[in-house]
């Protein structure tokens, strides 16, 4: 019996899988299982070889595969390849990079911040994925961080965050929102009209809890709808309220160490609270597959619940027995088949008759700006020059003046072409970053940016200058497929590109820049699938 | 308990199929989207012809009845504003509102709206949305819902422009479950996306290139797939394109001379000056949103300040359509998600107030000249009549040629009533 | 028997301020003023009446404890006010001239009425209506009011931010003043009875050389104004205006850091000036108080120069404040509701300021039955600065009176 390629590939990650309990099947088997139950329907076909390389590319570096990478994969024979990839990535400098960019879109909501440096920032976070800090850790030092600890300073860009700076509500909000599930906006007033178990009661539990000193720790409140003052110390939803230390004269040195919110540090990121774990897990979850199990991810309760119960609780025990760790979690839920998924539909069916939340066939993910941004640079061979671009003297960058034409010169570094992308591309400030809204001035981005257009030009090294430099048509589209879409172009693409290109022979740079182009501006180089 | 008794119904459709005509196949199946379907062709057709447009005025956080539409000088709740008579004998409105008073007789005003939502949250989408009855999809905002029945003019333009301040960019989620293709185009500031120029290397004829060829690799990559952003992604660039051949529009020196001081340099007069353009070039759906009208703190030093910006631009806007021969076809509403309280709280602010309230409306299908609805006497609550969102989103269609009784949307099989299905007209603002 | 002489007034001593007396009204009161002898408080209502009500004889002692207390009531009846009748709507401001015999009021229609006091009941020597002109769709609101130190003119200042002059005799124009670019919201007479101070909605405060009849000085109070890039209208503005007795320290109340034009919540705050060299020394700040409140409205300094400020609530809690002006540090601290106004009394130990007292259900209200839907109330809180003394009680003798 010929097992084909892919499931041999499959099948073999699936004996590398990571270490198990005795009697207990490796996450990504539990987790095929437990989707294949409760599939009621056909499932896609496991996605190929190119799929496959670019899909993973982007989710653990951020970026597509470069032409060679690409072509490499293609050429490469051996069983194992697959999980090989994977482990190249997880170990590569970009792994530490891309979670960065993610981690800190879904904590800072592209919020600014100016007294800890983008670079310390950066660097605190790559180290933190790099060393595969746990989970849990790393937000513990989000929510505090000792003034004496020097190396941790940078976590606290968090808080300081433009619009959380000294504003409780909105730091209780957005914690309870990114790292809890629960978006209790509603709540600061009065209890949620829609959402029975966003109380207020909770809403200030953890307002208390966020506080800098013991004495505001006990916090009063009165709906505006039902009269009557109540109030709650430090409290987290489901949680018991913490007692919070009375401190007697003489002990104000104490007093001036004790803050509410070193016990939040304590008490959110931890096994013990369960909303942290279901909403962690569901995050890391959708960052993979493209939709949570509990979706919206910041809607979790009961009248919400999860797509997969049964799964749901799985994701939370791997992640609590294996203490937040998260390079695992992401590993094993690649290693399953249900990640593995096509995006292309199972023959004869379709698509109105395959819901998202049943992931039989895999949901194609917009690609951040950040993501977008690395991609177009990789794809056009541009990526060595911008990261080694160097700022022109006396001529500052930045994204809005240089949108309003108030800058001459074109983003000169990636953390110039960051700001730019993050801002044409990326939601406002605040805003939740996992909204994908495909709006107008985005592709007018595309078909007008000068940076993009300059991405395109024939320059030694660059996509334009490779495809021009190879004679032979045929070969050129071979080439441009395999550097934008990281496969091969099917018989008709190849012939329809070809014609295209005898067409314009008298410009054949312009027709190749513009062949890019189109491949760059599809929905197939948008989107992750 | 709170008070917000859960006024929806449970989540399966529970009307009768047979009373009612669904235009458009049940069979389902539209194609492009696979969501929703076209209006029966004969009946666009004809609607389509006599190009209806709508201009939505949308004051988010609550403009104050008593301090504009439905003053109460006097009383115990009525402030310290005046009224002033208008053209309309027997009606008054705030002293702040003269240019709008003076043109009175070409208004028609509801001062019985009673509404049931007094947060802003759930509340702005709610009422957009024309808060029909639950039926487990997320109904459309008013402009996607009106681009859906309408069928858009062909003008190359968004059928469904949004002139707000802030960022702009494409709203998808305007359009609930008629999908992203009736969004709505959000201008920032009024003004045009960024990149709207081409930069001058790369030629008109390059872009129409660049763009077929786009357009083919969308379309070979979409077959066989779900359709998860991939067409709402393609269809950005197709805006994109129709709106790079109008740039005329935001082009301030086509502007006659004095339009702009008629209006006014604050933002809802630019916006709303804007508006009238976008409507003379046929945008059938027009939104300007103005915020920061929740004036839960210093009401009257605020509304004092702000309300002559409405009054002016507002009068403007009006008489401009009626000069143009667009008031005819065009629906004007200018409304917020509710008023404010009548009571006074203790930082001289009034808080939010759905009991009753008032909406201004004017043009299409509508009698000119009319007041509809009484307050009580000290304006706390409605006395008579009193209107609800569904009621007004009837009135809405009905002034658009549409009868909101008898059409329905069919989404995935489900036929669903376009506003909600226990209330009617209001007859009495109807021509 | 005069109850009213003691043999000196107890010592000032503000940590020990508590509730004397309480006024109350069943519409909302917007400011208050005692009179110049000290018998009566004036206090401007929402429905255009003011009210005079006379004051405990006995300062220093509890309410119930006074002598002519109905012993078989169960509690004592509410004091009754003369009602002096004239305005149409929010009586906004209220002054009185030294020698005690006008007391002057405005409202926001721009009526002004200068009140007779000699009079008994008091009532109107004059009335202006539409003393600020108004212009179409921009009423001429009067919200400030001051009297020169020799008695014979009244300067009124409101939205249309000219400062006019009247006689106080016969009420007739004798001048303006003008310079503000926007809204003025406080007048203050410097203590020189000669030099007038005007604060407005941008922060900027104009010093006036009256004689001269024109600005010598401007102060920059902009802390005190917000107008952040998305409002559609100004924030904030000087409030309030007081100086020490010596007039040597300028206090200028409202609030900084406005956080929108909606709610207009922001931080309550007084900028404290050095007058002599025009520099600003302090921002006094509430104790407890955060961003998300109202401005300081009522805004004066006590003999010993202590300063006092009452501002307005929302959500957060307000108070009564009290402030060391040398170091900014908060003296003592009494919870308040939102309150509009405040007077110091001639004897520099009593304060009365006018506050919101909700009627009804919290909120908004919205589910209230219609009769049950009521204006929210107004009270007059006279606060003693001294002490609380008990009578000590004889239980053979009615109580003891104090005698001379």
């Amino acid at each position: 019996m010929r097992i084909p390629p892919t499931t041999l590939a499959i099948l073999t990650l699936a004996c590398i899988a990571g270490s198990v309990a005795d009697g207990a099947d490796p996450l990504h088997v539990d987790i095929d299982r437990m989707i294949e139950a409760k599939a009621a329907g056909p499932v896609a076909k496991l996605a190929d070889d190119a799929e496959f390389l670019r899909r993973v590319t982007l989710d653990l570096a951020g970026r597509v595969p470069t032409f060679k990478e690409a072509t490499d994969f293609h050429a490469d024979s051996t069983a194992d390849k697959r999980t090989k990839l994977v482990d190249r990535l997880l170990a590569s400098a970009d792994f530490p990079r891309r979670m960065q960019e993610w981690f800190e879109v879904m904590v800072l909501e592209r919020r600014a911040e100016s007294s800890i440096k983008t670079e310390d920032w950066s660097k605190w976070l790559q180290t933190g994925f790099r060393d595969n800090t746990p989970w849990n850790q790393l937000v513990a030092k989000l929510l505090f961080v000792e003034k004496d600890d020097a190396a941790n300073q940078p976590a606290t860009k968090f808080l300081k965050a433009t619009g959380r700076g000294g504003n409780s509500h909105q730091v209780t909000q957005d914690i309870a929102r990114i790292f809890l599930g629960r978006d209790i906006m509603c709540a600061q007033c009065h209890n949620h009209p829609s959402v029975d178990v966003y109380t207020q009661q909770d809403y200030f539990g953890i307002f208390s809890y966020v506080q800098e000193q013991p004495a505001k720790a006990n916090s009063e409140f009165e709906s505006v709808f039902v009269p009557g003052k109540k109030t709650t110390g430090p409290r987290l939803p489901g949680g018991q309220e913490i007692e919070v230390p009375k401190f007697e004269k003489g002990q104000e040195q104490e007093a001036a160490k004790y803050r509410p919110r070193m016990m939040l540090a304590r008490d959110l990121p931890s096994g013990a609270n369960q909303a942290f774990v279901r909403t962690s897990v569901n995050r890391l979850w959708a960052l993979l597959l493209g939709r949570g199990l509990v979706h919206p991810a910041h809607l979790d309760h009961p009248a919400n619940p999860p797509s997969h119960p049964a799964l749901f609780e799985r994701l939370q025990q791997e992640f609590t027995t294996r203490k937040f760790d998260t390079r695992h979690l992401l590993r094993e839920i690649i290693l399953s088949k249900t990640y593995q998924r096509s995006s292309r539909l199972p023959d004869g069916v379709k698509a109105a008759d395959v819901p998202e939340d049943r992931f039989r066939v895999a949901l194609p993910k917009p690609l951040s700006p950040e993501q977008l941004a690395w991609s177009l640079m990789v794809a056009t061979g541009n990526q060595r020059r911008m990261l080694e671009g160097k700022v022109p003297e006396n001529e500052p960058f930045d994204a809005y003046n240089y949108i309003n034409g108030n800058v001459e010169r074109l983003p000169a570094t990636v953390g110039e072409t960051m700001e730019l992308f993050s801002w044409m591309v990326g939601n406002p400030p605040g805003e939740d970053p996992d909204d994908y809204n495909p709006a107008m001035g985005h592709a007018l981005f595309l078909m007008n940016e000068r940076l993009v257009l300059d991405w395109l030009k024939p320059r030694d090294g660059s996509l334009v200058g490779h495809l021009v430099a190879v004679k032979k048509n045929p070969d050129s589209v071979q080439r441009l497929y395999l550097s934008v879409l990281s496969r091969r172009p099917s018989e008709s693409e190849l012939r329809a590109a070809v014609a295209f290109l005898d067409k314009h022979a008298t410009a054949r740079p312009t027709a190749l820049a513009d062949l890019a182009w189109s491949l760059l501006a599809s929905a197939e180089f948008r989107l992750n699938h | 308990m709170t008070e917000h008794a859960h006024h929806h119904a449970c989540l399966s459709p529970q009307h009768d199929v047979s009373r009612r005509q669904v235009l458009g196949s049940l069979a389902g199946g539209a194609a492009g989207f696979g969501l929703g379907t076209l209006l029966d062709p004969a009946v666009a057709a004809e609607v389509k012809k006599q190009q209806k447009q709508v201009l939505f005025i949308w004051l988010d956080g609550g403009m104050s009845q008593l301090e504009t539409w439905d003053p109460k000088p006097g009383t115990e709740f009525g402030g310290p504003f005046r009224s002033i008579p208008t053209k309309l004998p027997g009606v008054h409105f705030g002293e702040l509102v003269p240019d709008t008073a003076a043109i009175a007789d070409k208004l028609t005003l509801i001062r019985s709206m009673s509404t049931k939502d007094e947060n802003h949250s759930s509340g702005v989408p709610r009422v957009q949305r024309g808060d029909p009855k639950n039926r487990g999809v997320t109904y459309p905002f008013l402009g996607s819902a009106v681009t859906k029945l309408l069928d858009g003019p062909d003008n190359g333009l968004p059928s469904y422009m949004h002139i707000k301040p802030g960022r702009g960019g494409y709203m998808w989620k305007d359009a609930g479950f008629l999908g992203p293709r009736y969004g709505a185009l959000g201008l920032g500031d009024g003004k045009p996306p960024i990149h709207i120029r081409r930069p001058d290397s790369l030629t008109a004829d390059r872009a129409a290139v660049r763009d077929r060829l786009r357009q083919q690799a969308n379309k070979s990559f979409k077959a066989g797939r779900l359709d998860r952003f991939i067409s709402a992604y393609d269809y950005s660039y197709e805006m994109a394109r129709q709106l790079t051949r109008r740039q005329d529009l935001f082009d301030p020196s086509k502007l006659p001379a004095g339009d702009a001081q008629r209006y006014g340099t604050h933002p809802l007069g630019r916006h709303l000056l804007q508006a009238r353009r976008l409507l003379e070039a046929g945008v059938q759906f027009v939104k300007v949103t103005s915020y920061h009208w929740d004036t839960h703190g210093d009401n009257f030093n605020m509304h004092r300040v702000m309300v002559p910006q409405v009054d002016r631009s507002f009068a403007a806007l009006i008489n401009d359509l009626e000069d143009r021969g667009l008031l005819d076809h065009t629906l004007v509403v200018l409304m917020s998600e509710f008023g404010r309280t009548p009571k006074i709280n203790s930082r001289l602010g009034r808080d939010h107030w759905p009991e009753a309230w008032s909406v201004m409306l004017a043009g299409l299908g509508l009698k000119p000249g009319l007041v509809a609805g009484n307050t009580t006497a000290n304006g706390a609550f409605c006395d008579g009549a009193e209107y609800d969102i569904g009621h007004l989103f009837h009135t809405i269609f009905s002034c658009l040629g549409i009868d909101a009784k008898t059409t329905e949307y069919v989404n995935n099989g489900q036929p669903l009533p376009i506003a909600h299905d226990d209330m009617d007209v209001i007859a009495e603002v109807l021509k | 028997m005069n109850h009213l002489n003691l043999n000196a007034p107890a010592p000032l001593d503000v940590t020990k301020a508590w509730i004397h007396t309480t006024f109350k009204h069943r519409r909302q009161l917007y400011c208050c003023r005692f009179s110049t002898d000290g018998r009566h408080v004036f206090a401007g209502t929402q429905e255009g009446k003011i009210l005079r009500w006379s004051l405990a004889p006995h300062p220093e002692l509890k309410p119930a404890e006074k002598p002519k207390a109905d012993k078989a009531a169960k509690k004592p009846p509410e004091p009754q006010a003369v009602v002096l009748e004239g305005h149409s709507t929010w009586v906004s401001r209220l002054v009185l001239t030294p020698d005690g015999s006008r007391l002057i009021s405005s409202d926001l229609h721009g009526t002004l009425i200068g009140w007779d006091l000699t009079a008994d009941p008091p009532r109107p020597a004059w009335t202006i209506k539409d003393a600020h002109p108004s212009k179409r769709g921009a009423p001429g609101w009067i919200r400030a009011l001051a009297v020169t130190g020799d008695g014979k003119t009244l300067l009124t200042a409101g939205t249309d931010g000219i400062i006019r002059r009247w006689s106080i005799g016969d009420g007739k124009p004798t001048g303006t003043l003008e310079g503000h670019a926007g809204d003025i919201f406080s007048l203050a007479m410097h203590p020189d009875g000669k030099t007038l101070l005007s604060g407005d909605i941008f922060g900027v405060v104009h010093q006036w050389d009256l004689a001269a009849g024109k600005s010598v000085r401007r102060l920059d109070a902009g802390q005190l104004h917000t107008r952040k890039e998305n409002f559609l209208a100004d924030v904030g503005g000087v409030r309030s205006l007081a100086f020490d007795k010596q007039g040597q320290r300028l206090a200028c109340g409202g609030m900084t850091d406005a956080k929108s034009n909606a709610f207009c919540p922001g931080n309550p705050g007084v900028l404290v000036f050095d007058f002599s060299t025009g520099k600003q020394t302090q921002l006094l700040r509430m104790k407890k108080g955060k961003a998300d409140d109202g401005p300081i409205t009522g805004l004066a300094f006590l003999e010993d120069g202590t300063i006092v400020g009452q501002g307005e609530r929302l959500h957060a809690v307000c108070s009564l404040e009290f402030w060391n002006p040398d170091d900014g540090k908060v003296l003592h601290t009494v919870d308040t509701p939102s309150g509009y106004d405040l007077d110091i009394h001639p004897d520099g130990r009593r304060i009365c300021t006018p506050i919101w007292i909700g009627n009804g259900r919290a909120g908004n209200g919205r589910h209230a039955k219609p009769e049950e839907y009521q204006p929210h109330f107004g009270h007059v809180r006279i606060y003693q600065l001294t002490e609380k003394k008990t009578e000590k009680k004889d239980p053979k003798k009615p109580a003891d009176k104090k005698k001379a």
